[in-house]
C-alpha cells in the first residue's frame, strides 16, 4: 500500500508538468489582452506597455513560459491585477471553499446514502417513488435558480438566514444546502440503484434462503458491497467541490476558489489562473489517491490484489 | 444636494440624524490595491474614497470643491498652480499633512511605476514647497484641465510615513492604507470584505456619523438586490433594469438613478464601406430612435445625446443632433447610393453597459425599417476588447466611455482624436485635433469653452458615430440610510451619510 501511494505521488510531478503547459497555452489561445483588461478603460498605452513588460507578456511564449515556472518554482508568482503573490489569495478562498465541501457533504453523505438504501429496501413503495422524485428534481434543478429562491424564502421573506457573504456560521447554511440539495440526490439515486442491484444477487438469495432476517442481510451483507460505488461517487464530487462551486459561490457571493479561478479568466490573469488550475489538478491527484486508499480500506479484495500486485 | 430623478421622490423632511451605525455596502468585484494612484478600476476609487482625499474633489454636480487644499491661485501664464493647504489635518498614522507630504506624493508618483502615473508624468515639471502650507505645481506647459486631473482619484493623497516604509514595493503600499480621509482601515481580506471604521480625529468636526463601513463584493447582481431586500447589505451598486419595478415596491429599499458622465455610443469603422461615406453615417443616425431606446429599453433611465460628452463633462455644449426621422435616412441612403439598403454587423458586449445588447437589438430592428440588414454579434468582454482594439474587423461596435477626470479633453480625444488610444472608429479630422491643442493650452477659460464647443459641433456633423445616450447610474439602498453622494464619474461616497430612525 505505501509503494501504491509513493506512486501516485510520484506520479503528480509529469500531471502537474503537463498540465501547466496546457493550461499556459488554453489561456493564450483565447482572445483577450490582460493589460487591457486589467489597467481598465482609462489607461494610457504607456500603462499598457508598463504593465505587459512587468509580466513579461511581451516575450515569446517559451520565455512567458519558462518565466512563470521559475517563479512559481520560487513562489513568487503574482496576480496580473492586484500584484499579490496568487497563492497568498489563494489558499483563503481554498479554505473557504473546504468549508462549504465538508459542511454540503456532512449534509449529503448521510442523508443521501439513507434515502437512498430505504427507497432500495421499500421498493416500488410510496417512500421509494418520493424519494426518487426528490432525487430526480435534486439532479436536474438549476444550482443557480435554487439558490435564488433559498435566498428570497429564507433571507427576504423569513428573515431566518443571511442572504450571502461570510460572517459566521449562518452564512454557510444556505450555499451549503444548494450544494447538498444535488449531492445528496445523486448519492441517493446511486445507492438506490447498487442496492436493488444487489439485493437480486445470488449470495443475498441465499442468505435470505438461509432465513437470517432482511434487515441484517440489507444492512450488513449488502451495504458493504454497495459502499464502493457509493465511495467512488463521493470521491470524485469531493474533488469536483474542492475545485469550487462555481455558480454557488456567485449567487451567495461566498469567496471560494471557484469564483477565484473564474475572476481570473474573466480579467485574463494569467497568474491566477495558471496557478489556480495546477493546485485544484493537485488536489484532485491527491482525493483520487484518498479515495483507492478508502477502497483498500472497505474492501478485502482490493487490498489482497494490490499486495500481490 | 439636488436629486435628478429618484424612482423613489425624496421628501424633505427635517430629520434628526442618529449618529453610529456601520454600512454594509456590496459592491460588485473586490478591490485590487489601497494605493490611489496605483487604482485602475472604479471599485477600489470607490473604497479609497472613504480613506484618502485630495487637494480638490468634485462635489455630486461636478463642481470642482477644496479639501486638503484651502484655495489656489493659477499663474499669468497657466502653468504654475500654487495650492494653499488646510493646517489641522493628520493621517491616520499621526503624521501631519503639509506641504511636504504633497511633494512626496507627487515625487513618487512621478519616480515610480504606478498605474495611473501617466495622468500626471506627461504634465508635471516639477512640485515645490513655498513654505510648511503652501505648494507650487510647475507643469511644462500650459495645462487648462490641469485642476481637474488633480480632482482625479488618482491624486488623493497617502501619509509620507507610509510611502517611506512601504514605497519601494506599490503593492506593499496598496496593503498599507493611511490617508486623511473620514475613515480608516480596520481589515481587507481579499475577497471577502474591506473593514473601515471611523476615523475619530477627522479634520471636518462632526464627521463622519457612521461609524464604519463594510464592503463586501458580491458579484451576482441579482443577491446584491436581494441583500438590500433582506436588511443585509444597505447598499447595492449597478442594480439592474429588470428588477427595478419590484423594488419600487418594497418599502424597505430606495432605488435612486443619479448621471454619470458615460456616454453610449456605436462606432462605425471610417476605413470600411459604406461608412465612409458621411451621407451613410448621417443616415444611421437618422435612422435610430433614440428617444425609444431610452425610454424603453432603458427604463428612463439614459438621456438621448446632443454632444460626444455627457452634459456632466466640463466643457460640454449641446450642439443638437440627430432626432428620429427615417424618411431622411432612406433619402440620405438613396443619395448615398444604396436605394436598397445594405447589411452590417454591430458588435456588441453583453452585460459590460446596462442593457447594452439589447439596445443593439433594437437599433437592429430600426434598422430595418429603412433596409439596413444588421447582424448583432456578442462576446465576453475580454474578447470584445481584444477584437475592437487590435483589429479592425468590424463595422460598428457598441462602447461606452466615462472621462474619469470628468473634462472634455479625455472625453474627446482617445475616442475622436487623430491616433487616440480608444479611436476605434478611426475617425480623423486634423481640425478637431488642432481646434483641441489650441483649447487645451489657452488660458482664458471662456475662449476654451467656445474651442471646445466648436469641437463638439464639428464631430456631431462628421458622424463618426451613431451617437446614443447618457446612462444614469442606478443603485440599491436601505431606505434608513441617507445623506450618501453620488458623483456623476461613478462613484457613491457614504462619507456625509447616516442612519435615519
Amino acid at each position: 500500500m505505501g509503494k501504491l501511494i509513493l506512486m501516485r505521488v510520484l506520479l503528480l510531478t509529469p500531471v502537474l508538468l503537463g498540465v501547466s503547459i496546457f493550461i499556459f497555452l488554453l489561456m493564450r489561445l483565447i482572445p483577450g489582452d490582460p493589460a487591457v483588461i486589467i489597467a481598465g478603460e482609462n489607461a494610457t498605452p504607456e500603462m499598457l506597455q508598463q504593465i505587459r513588460e512587468e509580466f513579461a507578456l511581451d516575450k515569446p511564449l517559451a520565455i512567458q513560459y519558462v518565466t512563470f515556472m521559475k517563479n512559481l518554482l520560487s513562489g513568487k508568482v503574482v496576480s496580473i491585477k492586484t500584484r499579490r503573490p496568487v497563492f497568498e489569495e489563494l489558499f483563503p478562498r481554498f479554505l473557504n471553499t473546504i468549508h462549504l465541501t465538508l459542511f454540503s457533504m456532512a449534509i449529503a453523505i448521510p442523508l443521501g446514502i439513507t434515502l437512498g438504501i430505504l427507497a432500495a429496501a421499500h421498493r416500488n413503495s410510496l417512500l421509494d417513488n418520493f424519494v426518487m422524485v426528490l432525487a430526480l428534481l435534486g439532479v436536474s434543478m438549476p444550482v443557480f435558480w435554487l439558490g435564488i429562491i433559498l435566498i428570497l424564502v429564507f433571507a427576504v421573506q423569513l428573515g431566518w438566514l443571511p442572504s450571502g457573504g461570510k460572517e459566521g456560521f449562518a452564512n454557510l447554511i444556505l450555499p451549503s444546502l444548494t450544494i447538498a440539495f444535488a449531492l445528496t440526490s445523486m448519492i441517493a439515486r446511486m445507492a438506490r440503484a447498487m442496492m436493488v442491484e444487489t439485493l437480486s444477487k445470488e449470495y443475498i438469495r441465499t442468505a435470505v434462503a438461509y432465513g437470517l432476517p432482511r434487515r441484517k442481510v440489507v444492512y450488513k451483507y449488502a451495504l458493504k458491497n454497495v459502499m464502493i460505488p457509493i465511495v467512488t461517487v463521493i470521491g470524485l464530487q469531493f474533488g469536483y467541490l474542492l475545485g469550487g462551486a462555481v455558480l454557488t459561490e456567485s449567487v451567495f457571493g461566498w469567496p471560494g476558489i471557484g469564483r477565484y479561478i473564474v475572476d481570473g479568466i474573466f480579467s485574463r490573469d494569467y497568474s491566477v489562473v495558471q496557478v489556480g488550475i495546477m493546485f485544484l489538478s493537485m488536489v484532485f491527484v491527491l482525493v483520487n489517491l484518498g479515495v483507492d486508499v478508502l477502497y483498500m480500506l472497505i474492501d478485502p479484495k482490493v487490498r489482497r490484489d494490490v499486495s500481490k500486485a | 444636494m439636488r436629486r435628478f430623478l429618484g424612482l423613489l421622490a425624496f421628501s424633505v423632511v427635517a430629520v434628526v440624524a442618529l449618529a453610529g451605525g456601520t454600512a454594509k455596502f456590496v459592491l460588485g468585484v473586490d478591490i485590487t490595491t489601497l494605493l490611489p494612484a496605483d487604482t485602475p478600476d472604479n471599485p477600489t476609487m470607490m473604497v479609497e474614497a472613504h480613506i484618502f482625499e485630495g487637494l480638490v474633489q468634485y462635489d455630486p454636480e461636478m463642481n470642482i470643491v477644496p479639501v486638503l487644499a484651502e484655495r489656489w491661485e493659477i499663474s499669468e501664464d497657466g502653468k504654475t498652480y500654487t495650492f494653499h493647504l488646510r493646517k489641522d489635518v493628520l493621517f491616520h498614522d499621526g503624521t501631519p499633512f503639509n506641504a511636504y507630504a504633497v511633494k512626496k506624493n507627487f515625487e513618487y508618483i512621478l519616480n515610480s511605476n504606478l498605474r495611473m502615473g501617466n495622468l500626471y508624468k506627461p504634465n508635471i515639471e516639477r512640485v515645490d514647497v513655498v513654505d510648511e502650507y503652501t505648494v507650487q505645481f510647475v507643469l511644462k506647459f500650459p495645462f487648462a484641465p490641469f485642476i481637474n486631473y488633480l480632482c482625479h482619484p488618482a491624486g488623493r493623497i497617502v501619509s509620507p510615513k507610509a510611502i517611506d516604509a512601504h514605497g519601494s514595493d506599490p503593492a506593499e503600499l496598496g496593503k498599507h492604507p493611511s490617508g486623511t480621509g473620514p475613515f480608516e482601515l480596520v481589515e481587507w481580506v481579499p475577497g471577502e470584505h474591506v473593514v473601515l471604521r471611523k476615523n475619530e480625529n477627522y479634520w471636518r468636526r462632526g464627521y463622519p456619523k457612521l461609524d464604519g463601513i463594510k464592503f463586501v463584493p458580491v458579484p451576482e447582481a441579482v443577491t446584491r438586490v436581494l441583500q438590500v431586500q433582506s436588511g443585509d447589505a444597505d447598499l447595492a451598486v449597478n442594480v439592474p433594469a429588470v428588477l427595478l419595478s419590484k423594488l419600487e415596491k418594497d418599502p424597505r429599499v430606495d432605488v435612486v438613478s443619479m448621471p454619470t458622465l458615460r456616454v453610449i455610443f456605436l462606432g462605425l469603422n471610417l476605413k470600411r464601406k459604406p461608412f465612409d461615406d458621411i451621407r451613410v453615417r448621417k443616415a444611421l443616425n437618422y435612422a435610430v430612435d433614440k428617444e425609444t431606446l431610452c425610454k424603453t429599453i432603458l427604463r428612463g433611465l439614459a438621456v438621448p445625446l446632443d454632444s460626444p460628452i455627457s452634459r456632466y463633462t466640463w466643457g460640454y455644449a449641446s450642439v443638437g443632433g440627430y432626432p428620429y426621422n427615417p424618411e431622411k435616412a432612406k433619402e440620405l441612403l438613396k443619395e448615398a447610393g444604396y436605394p436598397n439598403g445594405f447589411e452590417m454587423e454591430i458588435l456588441t458586449p453583453k452585460g459590460r453597459y446596462p442593457q447594452d445588447y439589447e439596445t443593439a437589438v433594437a437599433i437592429q430592428s430600426m434598422l430595418e425599417k429603412v433596409g439596413i440588414k444588421v447582424k448583432v454579434v456578442t462576446t465576453d468582454w475580454p474578447s470584445y476588447v481584444a477584437r475592437v482594439l487590435k483589429t479592425e474587423n468590424y463595422d460598428a461596435h457598441l462602447l461606452g466611455w466615462s472621462p474619469s477626470t470628468g473634462e472634455a479633453f479625455w472625453a474627446i480625444q482617445p475616442m475622436l482624436g487623430t491616433g487616440g488610444v480608444y479611436n476605434r472608429s478611426f475617425y480623423s479630422n486634423p481640425k478637431v485635433d488642432q481646434l483641441l491643442e489650441d483649447a487645451k493650452r489657452e488660458p482664458d477659460t471662456k475662449r476654451q469653452l467656445e474651442l471646445l464647443a466648436e469641437v463638439q459641433k464639428i464631430i456631431m456633423d462628421d458622424a463618426p458615430w451613431v451617437f446614443l445616450y447618457n446612462v444614469y447610474q442606478v443603485y440599491a439602498k436601505n431606505s434608513e440610510l441617507k445623506g450618501e453622494q453620488a458623483i456623476p464619474t461613478e462613484l457613491i461616497v457614504l462619507n456625509d451619510a447616516y442612519f435615519e430612525e
